[in-house]
């Protein structure tokens, strides 16, 4: 989506033919995958088995907090015979990590100073695939039942850090289309801090923005994380669909990323048109 | 045994879980650790603290020098880093003159204090009672997580 590399049109409305190549992204993290329903017969036990198989590639595992991500009209059952975890097997490098949970699976990349290379959506995706068949073929092998996919996903963590892409919170509107905040008052004076969080209904699914402060643990540095997520509902859950509908959540990330930030900024990003 | 979340008060050998509404759960990096406002609500309000004696910090002639440097500033926030994993009242911040800065945990009269000192990478911590007697202290570096985050964890069980 921010890659020097990146070729693929945004949206045909207000921005036309743009194509997104940056000399520096913002983006830090990129999270792909899928949310399924439970899989009967699923096991915590399951999960350390399954790590045996992605192994080779990601030899190092940790848990996660659980995520609970339900429709309000569902009901959440917890198991307490097997309680869901989530857990994280990654590569040597910490680069790579794919997150399995009974209910989903999401395949993550991060930029470091060592490896600081952009990877472009296509290059996620791949990995995701081979993920992905990992898992269906333990499924297989173990004659549990296919996944039931209710949600494809797409989401884009990207850090700004102060003093170098901002200085102070009156520049958020610098930044992003949607923050124009007030303007300088004797009454209430200058944004100090700033968080929003905005939903989208699109066309095809639906996309969240969200900004708030931010520390990056790393090196204690304060940052304005911009994370944007877009998912989409597949009709079915054959690997086709899935992946189309994935391409689809890509796609509207990139169109709603040029709608939410600021021609200048994208510039200072070093876009190149 | 399956226990039903939504239908809470829950029997005793349940989870005590609230669930996030499928469209409201904000996405969080997982491999570049971020501490942010939705999961530690008072960090803005410490943010804007630090940052204001970042930029504000005066020499005062004859009372002292209590400028902070980013250093001693970013070393703080990293430490921000494990109080945002317990939840916790919003900790304090004060500069004493030489640039140095402590971070006060202060619940039920008892403290845990950890201070910064400049062109330091570690961090003297100090746990009092509520007779301001001292239950333990030393020094840790931050790159001593687990220390870290066992000394917060040990503050707020002796308080239960």
């Amino acid at each position: 989506m921010m890659s020097a590399t990146q070729e693929h049109s945004v949206s045909p409305h207000k921005q036309g033919q743009v194509r997104l190549q940056f000399e520096n992204p913002p983006v830090t993290e990129t999270a792909i995958g899928f949310y399924f329903q439970k899989i009967e017969g699923w096991h915590l036990l399951h999960q350390g088995v399954l790590w045996d198989k992605f192994l080779p590639k990601y030899p190092e595992l940790e848990t996660l907090p659980t995520i609970l991500d339900v429709a309000p009209q569902q009901k959440v059952l917890f198991d307490l015979n097997s309680p869901t975890l989530r857990t994280g097997f990654t590569n040597r490098e910490r680069t790579q990590l794919v997150q399995v949970q009974d209910g989903l699976l999401l395949h993550n990349w991060r930029k470091t100073t060592e490896s600081p290379k952009y990877h472009r959506y296509a290059e996620i995706r791949e990995q995701l695939r081979e993920d992905w068949s990992t898992f269906r073929g333990y499924l297989r092998q173990r004659s549990l039942k296919e996944p039931v996919v209710s949600r494809c996903e797409v989401s884009y963590f990207n850090n700004l850090v102060r003093n170098e892409d901002w200085k102070d919170f009156s520049d958020l509107s610098e930044i992003f289309t949607v923050w124009r905040g007030l303007p300088h008052s004797n009454s209430y004076g200058t944004v100090q801090m700033a968080v929003f969080n905005v939903f989208y209904q699109l066309d095809s699914g639906v996309a969240n923005i969200a900004v708030q402060p931010a520390i990056r643990s790393s090196d204690g540095k304060e940052i304005i994380q911009f994370t944007l997520t877009c998912s989409v509902t597949p009709k079915t859950s054959e690997d086709d669909e899935l992946f189309h509908c994935l391409d689809e959540c890509h796609e509207n990330a990139r169109r709603v990323f040029v709608d939410f930030t600021t021609d200048e900024v994208r510039e200072r990003w070093r876009q190149i048109k | 045994m399956s226990t039903q979340v939504a239908n809470w008060p829950l029997s005793a050998a349940s989870i005590r879980v609230r669930p996030a509404t499928a469209s409201g759960q904000i996405r969080s990096s997982q491999l570049e650790r971020v501490v942010r406002s939705d999961s530690a609500p008072w960090l803005p309000s410490l943010l804007f603290h630090l940052k204001i004696l970042e930029t504000s910090g005066r020499y005062i002639p004859g009372i002292g020098d209590f400028r902070i440097a980013e250093n001693t500033a970013n070393q703080v926030r990293r430490l921000l880093a494990f109080f945002s994993e317990q939840k916790l009242p919003e900790p304090r911040l004060a500069p004493f003159s030489g640039g140095g800065l402590a971070l006060i945990l202060n619940i039920e009269d008892q403290e845990l204090t950890f201070t910064a000192y400049p062109g330091h990478n570690d961090f003297v911590y100090m746990q009092t009672n509520e007779d301001d007697e001292i239950v333990s202290d030393g020094v840790l570096a931050l790159d001593q997580a687990g220390q870290i985050s066992d000394l917060i964890s040990a503050f707020l069980f002796s308080l239960a």
